[in-house]
């Protein structure tokens, strides 16, 4: 009787362990590419940049989403002004990461196809500085390739976050700045042995 | 079993509190060394080459100015009336390979030079220092009289460096560049023509735009003239886009290797120190800028 009693006990503590390991299934999707692009316009100039080594992560459950953006993987074509971007402006080495953590304002069916307008409101972390914002964007959802696509465009107002252009430099550098974001996201499944085994 | 219920709380409180931050962990983080960027503001410290090279397709048309010495008292306006001019262009071929055209008013010396980065500093776990290696060509213009009996050969010179550099902080950057100088013809006898020098050169950055720089060039001993001194340089360095500003104070009036090595005569001690500076403007040509400048139409 004892010896029945034991092994109920380890049983028991088996499955308590893999209760409490965040065990993700389908609902959790994360990006397999990324296409982040911001453009400045002045008179006298034009600059663009686009960073393709950001990561986005979406609960499909309870519709969060997280992206982090490496700086410093921003490419100019002008060397130059990616320099400044990060000494001067970004102070990348400081802030290495712009991170947005939010959650699609809109209930989605995810057994239908989507091809509809979303906004996401959550908290932008960009430059040390932290602010709640809404983003617009769309959303596409294909249920066959679960593939889902994301897509916003949103204005950064530098001052917002603590962002200075000096008076000089107000001619070429726009104090706001139109940032257009897509992410193409897939299920995380081949992940989730990863994190079973500890991988991850 | 109580104790097995406790574990079982304990276990549950800890998945809960995973699962607020969990998305942003689920993104890996594959931080591989990356280059290190602007160790130094611009592709010269003061007199002498940094190892920043020119960005490809990059042109820089640079101006350097050194005054006469402080020393020459009010009738000369403190050195403001004299002058001393560099003028140049430089060109990025890639991001690693630039050359350089330039002209001196100084023995109205023609120069041209080659700089390629042979290696890039990188963060954490990379290439600990850049290494950029120079070379350097110097042609004499001046008109001598017949006396000095010169050959036009004896008019050039050549420069070599290896310019090691290592940005220690995001503030504070360090240089080490061990120089060869050959030069046809040396300006008195008992010089040597073969000269071997070290350089150290230095950078503060007390802001995001302003950082102070120094540079010293050291000849080994027994290789040139005793009334020549050693170059020594402190200055600022003041960046606005594409312009870096940097102004100093320096005993040498020479802007290229040839000159500030071996033909320095003011020192610091007895008050010889020229104010100069120096001006860079870098302007990208090409397809990929095309967008970016507006032309009024």
């Amino acid at each position: 009787m004892k010896a029945i009693h034991s092994i109920y006990k380890k049983i028991f503590i088996i499955l308590l362990i893999i209760s409490s390991l965040p065990v993700f299934s389908q609902h959790i999707y994360i990006s397999k590419e990324s296409h982040i692009r911001f453009f400045s316009e002045t008179p006298l100039e034009n600059i663009i940049a686009v960073n393709k080594a950001s990561n986005a992560v979406m609960n499909a459950q309870n519709n969060e989403i997280a992206i982090k953006i490496d700086i410093k993987r921003f490419e100019f074509p002008n060397k130059l002004m990616q320099e400044h971007f990060n000494e001067n402006y970004m102070e990348s080495d400081k802030y290495p990461y712009a991170i947005f953590k939010g959650k699609i304002n809109k209930v989605i069916d995810w057994t239908m196809p989507q091809n509809t307008p979303v906004s996401v409101s959550g908290q932008m972390t960009l430059h040390g500085v932290q602010k709640m914002v809404i983003l617009d964007g769309r959303l596409f959802f294909d249920p066959q390739s679960k593939s889902v696509i994301l897509d916003a465009n949103f204005n950064i107002n530098l001052a917002d976050y603590h962002i200075n252009i000096p008076t000089i430099l107000l001619t070429k550098i726009a104090e706001k700045i139109e940032v257009n974001a897509q992410f193409k996201l897939s299920p995380m499944i081949n992940k989730v042995t990863e994190i079973a085994t500890g991988k991850l | 079993m109580k104790k097995i219920l406790l574990f079982s709380i304990l276990l549950l409180g800890t998945s809960k509190l995973k699962a607020q931050d969990d998305l942003l962990n689920l993104i890996k983080d594959d931080k591989k060394p990356e280059p290190v960027t602007a160790t130094f503001k611009a592709t010269r410290i003061i007199s002498g080459q940094s190892v920043e090279t020119e960005p490809a397709h990059n042109l820089a048309y640079r101006v350097s100015h050194r005054f006469g010495a402080i020393n020459s008292g009010s009738y000369q306006a403190f050195g403001l009336d004299q002058g001393y001019i560099y003028m140049g262009f430089d060109y990025g071929i890639t991001d690693r390979l630039m050359v350089g055209i330039g002209r001196s008013s100084e023995q109205k010396m023609l120069n041209l030079f080659t700089k390629y980065k042979l290696l890039r500093q990188e963060t954490e776990g990379g290439m600990p220092v850049s290494v950029t290696v120079f070379g350097g060509a110097y042609a004499d213009m001046f008109k001598y009289s017949v006396e000095e009996n010169r050959t036009s050969l004896s008019k050039y010179s050549y420069a070599t460096q290896a310019l090691i550099a290592r940005k220690f902080s995001n503030d504070f950057s360090l240089q080490l560049m061990p120089t060869y100088l050959h030069r046809n013809r040396n300006n008195v006898n008992g010089e040597k023509n073969d000269v071997f020098a070290m350089g150290f050169a230095g950078r503060y950055k007390f802001s995001k735009r302003i950082a102070l720089v120094g540079e010293y060039y050291y000849v080994l001993p027994n290789q040139i003239n005793l009334k020549y001194t050693n170059a020594l340089s402190f200055g600022f360095d003041i960046e606005t886009g594409g312009h870096v500003f940097s102004l100093h104070f320096t005993n040498s009036t020479g802007m290229v290797e040839k000159q500030f090595l071996t033909e320095t005569i003011d020192t610091w001690a007895d008050g010889g120190i020229h104010f100069g500076f120096n001006l860079g403007r870098s302007f990208g040509l090409g397809k990929k800028f095309r967008n970016q400048y507006k032309v009024a139409k």
